[in-house]
C-alpha cells in the first residue's frame, strides 16, 4: 500500500535516540528528516508492578492462558499489563476480560469447568481509517499460529469504523462485546 | 496503586481525587490487575518540544494546530513506532497448536498504519502536497507484522 501511494518505507529501525527540530535520530546513527514527527512510544510496565515476583524481565505480569498470575491463581491479569498481551491492542484485552469473567464465575460456582476453561487464543482485530471515506479491516491469528487472515479495504470497513466510534462515545468507552461480533459478521458476510 | 503484596494479599494505594490524599490499604481474596501500561513518551528525548502523536486528546489537539490553524509547511513528515522491549513472560505459551506468543519489536502498529494512510489522504486532498512526502518507519521486518504475512502482502 505504501509503495503504491509513493510513501517511503524504512524497516528494522533501531531505538529512537532523539527527536530534533529537523527530524529523528536513531541509536545506530541513521536519521530521518522531517517537519512533523508522528511517533508511537515504547509501552513499559508500571513501576509498582516491575519488581513483583510475578513480573517478567520487563515488568509485565506472567500468566497462564486463563489469565491467572503464575503461582497466584487468585490474581487475574488482563490487558496491557499482562505479559501475554502482545501486541498491546484493546481487542486482545477484551478477549482476556471475557476469560477472567468466566474464571470468576467458575470459582463462584456459577459456571462449569468445561465452559469456563477456554484458554486465550489471541486474535488481532483492527479497523483503521484510511481517509477519503475508506478504511481497512484486519482480523488475524496467524502470527500466533492460527489459520485466520482476513483483510478488507473500502467503504464498508469505514462504516464499521464510524459505527465503532459512535458506539464508543454512546457507551462512554465501555463498548459491549456484540460490537466486535457485529463488525466481524458485517466484514465477513455482508461484503 | 503504590504497593502490591502478593503473598500478604494486600494492596496499598492513594486515592487521586484530590492532591494530598492519605495512603489506604485493602486486603483481598481475589485481585484483578487491569492497569494498562506506561506509554513512554517521557523516555524519548526531544518528544515534548518536537514530537507529535494521536494517542490522547491533548496530543491530537496539539497536532491539529499546525495542520488546521497554520504553520505547517508541507513536510517532509515521518510516522513510526519506537522500539518495544518485551519481557520473557510469555515464553512457552502455546495459544494455538504449534504456535507461540512471538516477540514483538513494536507494541502496536495499527495507529502507525492508520496515521500514515490518513496523513497521505490529508496531504493529497487538503494540503496540495503528496504522500511521497511521508517516510514511515518500523522496528519490525514489516509494518504491522502481527496482521499476518498474507495480509501484509495483500495490502
Amino acid at each position: 500500500m505504501a509503495d503504491g501511494m509513493g510513501i517511503h518505507y524504512r524497516n528494522k529501525m533501531a531505538d529512537i535516540k532523539r527527536l530534533t527540530k529537523d527530524g529523528i535520530e536513531f541509536a545506530d546513527g541513521q536519521s530521518i528528516e522531517a517537519e512533523l514527527k508522528l511517533v508511537l512510544p515504547d509501552w513499559i510496565a508500571h513501576d509498582c508492578l516491575r519488581d513483583l515476583p510475578i513480573a517478567d524481565s520487563a515488568g509485565f505480569i506472567k500468566t497462564d492462558l486463563l489469565m491467572r498470575a503464575l503461582g497466584h491463581p487468585e490474581i487475574f491479569v488482563l490487558g496491557d499489563c499482562a505479559a501475554v498481551t502482545v501486541p498491546k491492542i484493546g481487542g486482545i484485552g477484551h478477549q482476556e476480560a471475557e476469560i477472567v469473567g468466566r474464571q470468576v464465575a467458575l470459582d463462584m460456582g456459577r459456571m462449569d469447568a468445561d465452559e469456563a476453561n477456554e484458554p486465550l487464543q489471541p486474535v488481532v482485530f483492527c479497523i483503521g481509517d484510511m481517509g477519503e471515506g475508506k478504511a481497512y479491516y484486519v482480523r488475524s491469528n496467524a502470527w500466533f499460529g492460527g489459520k485466520d487472515e482476513v483483510l478488507k479495504m473500502g467503504r464498508i470497513p469505514y462504516q464499521l469504523k464510524m459505527s465503532y466510534r459512535n458506539l464508543f462515545f454512546m457507551t462512554h468507552s465501555k463498548v459491549r462485546g456484540f460490537g466486535l461480533s457485529l463488525a466481524q459478521f458485517a466484514a465477513l458476510k455482508v461484503f | 496503586m503504590l504497593v502490591l503484596g502478593v503473598d500478604a494479599k494486600t494492596v496499598a494505594f492513594r486515592p487521586t481525587e484530590r492532591p494530598g490524599e492519605e495512603l489506604q490499604k485493602l486486603s483481598y481474596d481475589y485481585l484483578v490487575l487491569a492497569m494498562g501500561a506506561h506509554l513512554a513518551y517521557d523516555r524519548i528525548e526531544g518528544f515534548a518540544a518536537h514530537g507529535h502523536t494521536v494517542s490522547d486528546l491533548f496530543h491530537g489537539q496539539r497536532l491539529r494546530e499546525p495542520l488546521f490553524e497554520g504553520g505547517y509547511k508541507g513536510g517532509p513528515d515521518t510516522i513510526g513506532s519506537a522500539r518495544f522491549h518485551q519481557g520473557d513472560g510469555a515464553e512457552g505459551l502455546q495459544p494455538y497448536p504449534g504456535g507461540s506468543i512471538p516477540y514483538a519489536k513494536a507494541a502496536c502498529e495499527g495507529p502507525v498504519r492508520e496515521m500514515t494512510t490518513v496523513m497521505a489522504s490529508y496531504l493529497k486532498m487538503e494540503a496540495n502536497s503528496s504522500p511521497s512526502r511521508i517516510t514511515v518507519f518500523t522496528p519490525e521486518e514489516s509494518i504491522a507484522a502481527d496482521a499476518g504475512e498474507n495480509n501484509i502482502k495483500a495490502s
